[in-house]
């Protein structure tokens, strides 16, 4: 999957507008990234990813690329 | 999603068919469904509701609670399967954000609720929903909100 393809799958998430966030881009600056986009996070990574994401690494995540490193197949 | 674009419209307990709330915390009286897009329910609001008796005697007004329950059923039939009824994997109300009342109901009106579902993915999904006295105009809002539900399976992985 490129990179693009996993920013999409962010945006979409994240109800953003494709180009409103880059790998630099806060988390905390997200508006809908709150505790029920987490959760969809995490079915997320698993159904696309096959990746399970503990708790402690969800609070790890600091920018959209912390994200992004953890999207590998 | 499974029935997308499929319309329904549905009244009284034909509405059980869909939801899985009943009465007394189901009060939906008419409810037309496009599923996987938005929904609009009626409910007409009669003197002698269960809720009036209580709230308040004397002085009755249609609880806000019972308009955000309902304003979230409403939301809840645009993407519920008709599995969850079956196996009780009934979505949650995890989120209703930034909410205010602008206005109150009481018997004799009738409430408008629209409903549209802007995403139903990964587990979750989220939708704005307005509720309306007697007509929908900007004036007759009478709340407006965006509202999360999650799949209980989803929950389990927190």
């Amino acid at each position: 999957m490129s990179e693009r393809e996993k920013m999409a799958l962010l945006e979409d998430l994240f109800e953003v507008e494709e180009g409103d966030i880059t790998l630099e881009t806060n988390l905390s600056d997200i508006e809908e990234y709150d505790s029920m986009t987490k959760l969809s996070l995490i079915v997320m990574m698993e159904d696309e990813f096959g990746v399970k994401l503990d708790s402690a690494t969800i609070k790890s995540f600091v920018t959209v690329g912390d994200i992004l490193a953890k999207m590998v197949k | 999603m499974e029935g997308e674009g499929n319309l329904q419209n549905l009244k009284g307990e034909e509405i059980y068919t869909l939801l899985p709330q009943r009465y007394p915390y189901m009060i939906l009286d008419e409810l037309h469904v496009e599923a996987g897009k938005m929904a609009e329910a009626h409910i007409y609001l009669k003197a002698e509701d269960w809720f009036f008796k209580c709230h308040f005697p004397g002085k009755p007004i249609f609880p806000g609670f019972l308009l955000v329950e309902a304003m979230g059923q409403v939301l809840l039939s645009t993407f519920i399967s008709p599995a969850a009824l079956i196996d009780h994997q009934i979505p949650l109300m995890t989120e209703v954000k930034n909410i205010s009342f602008r206005d109150f109901c009481i018997p004799g009106d009738r409430v408008i609720i629209q409903a549209e579902l802007i995403r139903f993915k990964y587990g979750t999904a989220r939708g704005t929903v307005v509720a309306y006295k007697n007509d929908v105009t900007q004036e007759s809002i009478v709340t407006e909100v965006k509202m999360g539900f999650v799949l209980p399976q989803v929950l389990s992985k927190k």
